[in-house]
């Protein structure tokens, strides 16, 4: 390994330093980009010379100029999304300059959309074999969006972001192209304007219960211009051991040659909580003796002969509504940028401001965001780069989900006011739920410095070297006097754990084109890579809180201080070479090759090898040309990436912990939940995938269909150990995970009359997960929510899908002694747990129409598809089995099916076998999520107001939903943004949004 | 450019130097492999055995509840007043493998064994003899007790050796795990004497007595138990330092009403509340278990998160010999040894009730209020099903729980079922009592 590293940095060094023979004979090239149909100019076309790296952008007038080309006959490329690529030819003399004018032709076809590559160059989809979802963030009205999961939401097939709650500022789990890893993360990772990113989905270090901010959305989707989503091995073998969950490659905004555009925006809306929650229900009786009260004689403990009920007791309160903690949530958010710059400097310079207010009183986020991206041109032949982003992001989030001190779980556990002190409420009375406060406090910075240079003109060397700096703490505060003692919390509490971030990144690539015959061309690529990931972090915690502050410094006893410092570095090199036939066929293949500090010992060195093959066979002559189809591409891409092991996964370890000895408090060390193993290695996960992109129509329709087979192996398994040795786990190469699936992405400009324009965009998605293997002697995973003696809910079981919930089936029920209660020996279940479902979505489809009419109003919408999954119901669960106090669990004339499933559920208390197989149901749904109206002025009613765009658009978010499943919503999560564990759990379900925009630019 | 081609040149010599990363937050094993680390292994001892004892008041691993608040909870000591299934299905006596707070209890008690001997393994090597050697040695061997008392038969003890390989174990009947025991508390007792320490030897004392106790050899235990003084106590520390050393005890009890004191749990239970008995000390919380439900009765034995548990008193010792004494037929003594506990607490003597049995009873129930909440509990039930002749069903709590429904007949803990991953290992060998 080592020899290798040194030969790949030897080579980049070389490369750096080849001496810049200045080209003595060349020339330049400058012209127009219009579109054809309309005349108007096209502004950020790439016009790039052909073979070669060298390229340059047009102005907002369409106008662009590219220096220093050698002399003689050069083909030049003007691109542009939305527009069909267009080659000319043109002339270069000796200090001379050759006129390239293009007129493009708008298509929804994407065959020549430029896309960045793992090695920082740029290159059009029809050279690569695989496919790259691409989501352009000026498409998306940014009132519907409230942070970058909504952004890559249901947009791209096989990316499912699940917003985990309807917390305000709660994060979102990403899956691409299903899970892959048993005990790793199944998260992409982040690549911010070729920087690596911090975009932990497990943002925070102090527990509300489940849910958690997630570092991806302190981004401001307002300074994003494109989103590129590498999928999965088959395209991301060039970034090595992090990407084999897949790759979301963000670009920001720049600037372009023109005059400054100002835009600034202002929005405004409401958060509305629309969920319908039950009452919650409670039957007085007595013990069958009839001597004491029985203040819950629920169906099933009359069934049992527990208890007999009181006439006319059935009684019923709704917290939640009749004395509801909730406030009316609000959005604000303001926002100005700048553009401009000239051919040789451009500049974006962007604020926002942003302000959102849950639907709790102590639960609201405020951001600012300041961006300055500069690129300018030191000379003809080298470029740089300089982009950086300011993110603050201030965080309160209410305690909710599985935690005694949530609103919602109290009021839904509650009780009639009348036999309890909380008004209906079960702990705690309304009031303290929002003096529970939890801050985050977030100021990040992501800067990059890139840089390309062409020596020579079949050489291209780039490099980006960035950090993301994330300084982080978290704080939070319960009050003295809050919580009733004796209860420890009774004396207040307060935590403060300050963090610090770190994330480099250092990307060396060298790139030399040449033409082996007249009609194959080449590109050899050569390139390196550092990225160093560090955590700093402080905990501190104290109790017996002094009144009046909320420091940790006024506390005085229950201290608890750790620390988290954790290192982790990924060396990197690959080799790639690329094959270029009559720009019709794409051959490549890549080498990458990575060391890790997280590696086990004895393991060194890893590589992963990819190949892709496009073939554009629409563009050869056999090809029988026709309107109907008219494009065709057929393209399959082989590749694999790895997944490194968690720092300290392959060591062995002791914690220091502390005990009380003959009185005094000495530190002794226990050893740490896994043992080490130094043969530990990545995960590995080769994909191959096939697919044909399909132009209909003259390309107004446009399809893209792929199929995707991917296996990992050496599947990191965090085994449990026998624990009468009294270790817990170690994390062994063991495991085996297969993901296969189809994906679907329909463009259609459906019809373009004078006054009626219609836009249809459809993208949909399988994926059939399984486990294949656990490893040899690794007894199933139990884990997610304990039921039923330790019976838990979910599995890791080969075979099945990860994480799949199991429990003993419901065979059947029957009222046997009609008495219109089903007792506990009246539900029949199977004698063993079975495999019900998994509960991650199967299938996805996302309808997203956009009308156009009378040229300035705009309608699109997003209706979301999920299904093939099922969810845990488990708020109905708790409430009907456990505290008795559902309807179903106490009002006979609800049905025998609903006390079936929650006598299953309690049958344990009888000493019999339970389940809680009757709430693990369908969570299949559509979603309306997203609904806008934007209208446009016309260009002289702006012009009279001194502005060139003017704009209102009207917007609502998680409009309605359709499903059968009898929970608050299928799609949120009490676990937040945990790698498998899920279920509906006393979790704020999401909320509604209604938003207005104002836009105006000159 | 030169700065950027000495890096490369640098890199491309050594790239390991950049590979290299620091952990400052965690003991490498081998800083625990001499001489000088022999006290913080101790005190490594200490801290597990207190977890798997007594609990803690942080929750990671299931919640660290002890084997205390667990053997009370399976046996009349406690009811289940909150809403954790699990726990429940250790009240009502239905337990399956999978139970997920056996299994933290299970790994706890598994940890603060293999830690013990490990620390036992390092003073033999470095130090052997000493006082600290004595008291690890001691303390595993009560690890092993516990096993013994709480556990089925057929425990397995596998180990991480050196090499950090796992030496998977064999299951152990309850003979061979209290043979272990006291194998390990001869050390002890002899290490302590040697080194003249009366509180670690009083320690091995009682613990050896208890060991006999159990394997029936009642002349053996009372005899093991005679030189233990009865203001003798051995107790397993907690503080307020941090969460992890809080009692766990108080935990369940005051800051979470969790397990309330029961009156008489499923017909057989031992009346706490009635007796007001001021060993077993209680009030009323005037509002509902955290299930909402149960009417909550907090001990008030561990009224604070700093209170000590007791491991190994000589009152124990006394009801030892009290113990020989009836099963030797000397009534006197029994009765003698029983009322000379009583008297400097004020309270009154006790009569004979007359028969076998009933003497039984009453060696039982003033064991039980003498040790209530110290882990006696569950082994005294079991030691009347098996060596007094009782049905379990006279013993255990029985009939209508209180929550609804019929209690179990269990009268242990199974092996956690993760002891699956071990392959010598097929589940328990007798899961009677």
């Amino acid at each position: 390994m080592h020899r290798t590293f040194r030969l790949l940095t030897a080579v980049g060094a070389l490369g750096l330093a080849w001496p810049a023979v200045a080209a003595a004979q060349t020339g330049t090239i400058s012209g127009r980009v219009i579109d054809r149909a309309t005349r108007a100019p096209i502004p950020e076309a790439q016009i790039l010379i052909v073979g070669t790296q060298r390229g340059a952008r047009t102005d907002d007038s369409g106008q662009y100029r590219l220096g220093n080309v050698p002399a003689g006959t050069v083909r030049v490329r003007a691109l542009r999304l939305g527009y069909e690529a267009a080659v000319t030819t043109v002339q270069v003399s000796a200090g001379q300059t050759g006129t390239a004018d293009f007129a493009l032709q708008a298509t929804v076809a994407r065959l020549d959309e430029v896309v960045v590559a793992a090695t920082g160059e740029m290159e059009r989809r029809r050279e690569t074999g695989n496919s790259v979802a691409s989501i352009n963030a000026d498409s998306v009205p940014k009132t519907v969006v409230n942070n970058v999961s909504d952004l890559l939401s249901s947009r791209a097939p096989s990316v499912v972001v699940t917003t985990t709650s309807g917390t305000t500022g709660g994060g979102s789990r990403v899956r691409i192209r299903g899970s892959n890893s048993v005990s790793l993360t199944n998260e992409p990772i982040i690549v911010i304007d070729g920087v690596r990113a911090n975009a932990d989905p497990g943002g925070t270090t102090i527990g509300v219960g489940g849910q958690n901010p997630t570092r991806l959305d302190d981004l401001n989707p307002a300074d994003i211009d494109n989103i590129e989503i590498i999928k999965g091995p088959a395209a991301a073998a060039l970034y090595g051991t992090a990407a084999a969950n897949g790759v979301v490659q963000i670009t920001t905004k720049r600037g372009r040659a023109g005059r400054t555009q100002w835009a600034v925006y202002a929005d405004v809306g409401q958060l509305s909580e629309v969920t319908a929650y039950p009452a919650n229900y409670q039957q007085i009786g007595t013990t069958p003796d009839g001597l004491n009260r029985v203040s819950r004689c629920a169906l099933l403990l009359q069934g049992a002969g527990f208890c007999v009920p009181m006439a006319d007791s059935l009684r019923a309160y709704n917290p939640l509504e009749d004395n509801s903690v909730f406030v009316n949530g609000f959005r604000e958010q303001y926002g100005l940028s700048a553009l401009g710059g000239n051919n040789l400097v451009q500049y974006y310079l962007g604020g926002d401001y942003n302000r959102e207010h849950g639907v709790y009183a102590n639960n609201q986020s405020r951001r600012v965001g300041l961006r300055a991206n500069v690129t300018g041109e030191l000379a003809p032949n080298f470029n740089v780069g300089v982009r950086t982003g300011y993110h603050s992001h201030r965080l309160e989030l209410p305690q909710n989900d599985n935690n005694d001190q949530g609103p919602l779980g109290n009021g839904l556990l509650g009780r009639d006011p009348i036999d309890g002190p909380n008004g209906g409420y079960l702990s705690f009375p309304k009031a303290v739920y929002e003096q529970i406060l939890t801050h985050q406090s977030v100021d990040r910075l992501v800067g990059s410095l890139d840089a390309r240079w062409a020596p020579q003109s079949w050489l291209t060397l780039n490099g980006v070297t960035g950090l993301d700096f994330a300084s982080r703490t978290d704080q939070a505060l319960t009050p003295p006097n809050l919580i009733p003692p004796p209860d420890r919390r009774a004396t207040g509490n307060a935590t403060s754990n300050p963090y610090s971030l770190y994330t480099y990144t250092t990307n060396l690539n060298a790139t030399a084109t040449y033409r082996m015959a007249t009609e194959l061309e080449a590109a050899t690529s050569l390139g390196g890579q550092y990225v160093g990931e560090f955590v700093r972090g402080t905990q501190a915690f104290g109790e017996g809180v002094a009144g009046g502050t909320g420091s940790v410094g006024g506390t005085t006893s229950g201290f608890a201080i750790t620390s988290q410092n954790t290192e982790v570095i990924t060396l990197g090199g690959y080799l790639q070479q690329r094959f270029s036939w009559r720009d019709r066929l794409f051959l490549s293949a890549a080498l990458r090759g990575d060391d890790n500090s997280a590696f086990g010992q004895d393991f060194k060195f890893i590589y992963y090898p990819a190949v892709s093959l496009s073939w554009v066979i629409g563009e050869e002559s056999f090809f029988p040309q026709s309107d109907w189809v008219s494009s065709l591409r057929l393209r399959s891409s082989y590749g694999q990436s790895g997944q490194r092991p968690g720092f300290r996964n392959a060591e062995t370890f002791f914690t220091a912990v502390a005990v009380k000895h003959e009185g005094v408090d000495v530190v002794g060390a226990a050893l740490g939940p896994n043992v080490g193993n130094p043969t530990l290695k990545p995960e590995r996960s080769a994909e191959y995938e096939v697919g044909l992109d399909v132009g209909f129509l003259r390309d107004r329709i446009s399809l893209e269909a792929t199929y995707y087979d991917k296996t990992t192996e050496d599947a990191l398994i965090q085994r449990n150990l026998p624990p009468s040795s009294g270790a817990a786990t170690r994390f062994e190469n063991l495991g085996k995970v297969t993901n296969t699936g189809f994906e679907l992405m329909l463009n259609a400009h459906v019809f373009d009359w004078q006054d009626l324009q219609f836009d249809l965009a459809v993208a949909g998605a399988t994926n059939r997960n399984r486990l294949v293997r656990l490893g040899a002697g690794v007894d199933t995973i139990f884990f997610g929510l304990g039921a039923n003696n330790g019976d838990f809910i979910q599995r890791h079981a080969e075979g099945q899908p990860l994480g799949g919930y199991w429990q003993r089936r419901i065979l059947g029920y029957e009222d046997a002694n009609a008495d219109g209660i089903i007792g506990p020996e009246e539900v029949e279940l199977d004698d063993a747990a079975s495999y019900l479902g998994q509960p991650l979505p199967t299938r996805e489809l996302s309808v997203t129409p956009t009308v156009t009419f009378l040229r300035y109003f705009r309608v699109s919408g997003l209706l979301n598809y999920r299904g093939g999954f099922k969810v845990y119901n488990s708020t109905a669960q708790f409430r009907c089995a456990v505290f008795l106090n559902c309807r179903e669990a106490n009002d006979k004339s609800v049905g025998l099916a609903e006390q079936a499933r929650a006598m299953a559920s309690a049958r344990a208390n009888f000493g019999l076998d339970a389940s809680d197989a009757g709430y693990i149901e369908d969570g299949s749904f559509w979603k309306l999520r997203e609904l806008s109206v934007t209208a446009l002025a016309p260009r002289r009613w702006a012009n009279r107001l001194g502005v060139s765009d003017l704009s209102l658009t009207l917007s609502g978010r998680n409009l309605a939903t359709w499903t059968d499943y009898t929970g608050f919503d299928p799609e949120i999560n009490f676990n937040g943004t945990s790698n498998f564990s899920t279920a509906e759990f006393l979790t704020q379900p999401l909320v509604r949004y209604f938003t207005a925009r104002v836009n105006i630019g000159w | 450019m030169t700065a950027l081609m000495v890096a490369l040149a640098s890199v491309a010599c050594n790239p390991d130097d950049l590979l290299d990363v620091e952990d400052i937050d965690v003991l490498d094993p081998s800083t625990l492999n001499r001489k000088e680390a022999l006290p913080q292994l101790l005190a490594s001892t200490l801290s597990t055995f207190q977890i798997a004892y007594s609990g803690g008041g942080d929750l990671s691993n299931g919640g660290h509840e002890g084997m205390v608040n667990m053997s009370g909870l399976l046996s009349d000591e406690y009811i289940h007043a909150e809403t954790f299934p699990d726990r429940q299905g250790v009240d009502v006596r239905t337990i399956t493998p999978g139970n997920g707070s056996v299994k933290g209890v299970f790994f706890d008690l598994s940890q603060a064994r293999a830690t013990a001997d490990l620390t036992s393994d390092r003073y033999n090597a470095f130090d052997p003899g000493t006082a600290g050697h004595s008291e690890a040695l001691a303390i595993g061997a009560f690890s092993y007790l516990l096993f013994a008392e709480n556990f089925c038969s057929g425990v397995p003890f596998s180990r991480i050796n050196d090499a950090g390989v796992v030496e998977y174990g064999d299951p152990q009947t309850r003979e061979q795990i209290l043979a272990t025991a006291l194998a390990k508390l001869d050390s002890a007792l002899a290490f302590a004497t040697t080194q003249q320490r009366a509180d670690l030897a009083n320690l091995a004392h009682v613990g050896r007595g208890r060991v006999l106790l159990n394997l029936g050899n009642f002349a053996g235990a009372a005899a093991a138990a005679a030189a233990v003084p009865t203001g003798f106590t051995y107790a397993i520390e907690s503080s307020v330092n941090s969460a992890r050393q809080n009692n766990g005890i108080w935990n369940y009890t005051v800051n979470f009403f969790g397990f309330s004191v029961p009156e008489a749990e499923g017909g057989n239970g031992l009346p706490w509340q009635s007796a007001g008995d001021p060993r077993v000390p209680w009030e009323d919380a005037g509002a509902p278990g955290f299930d909402g439900e149960t009417p909550f009765v907090v001990q008030g034995k561990y009224p604070a998160r700093d209170v000590a548990t007791s491991l190994a008193t000589g009152v124990e010792a006394r009801l030892i010999e009290a113990e020989a004494a009836l099963q030797a037929g000397s009534v006197s003594l029994f009765l003698g040894a029983l009322n000379a506990l009583r008297q400097p607490i004020g309270l009154a003597d006790l009569g004979d009730p007359g028969s076998i049995a009933a003497r039984e009873n009453l060696l039982f129930r003033e064991r039980g209020f003498w040790l209530y909440l110290t882990a006696h509990r569950l082994g005294d039930l079991r030691r009347l099903v098996r060596q007094y002749g009782r049905a379990q069903e006279t013993v255990f709590p029985a009939g209508v729980y209180h929550k609804g429904g019929e209690y179990g007949s269990d009268v242990n803990f199974p092996v956690s079922a993760d002891e699956r991953n071990n392959p010598k290992f097929q589940g328990c060998i007798d899961r009677g009592a």
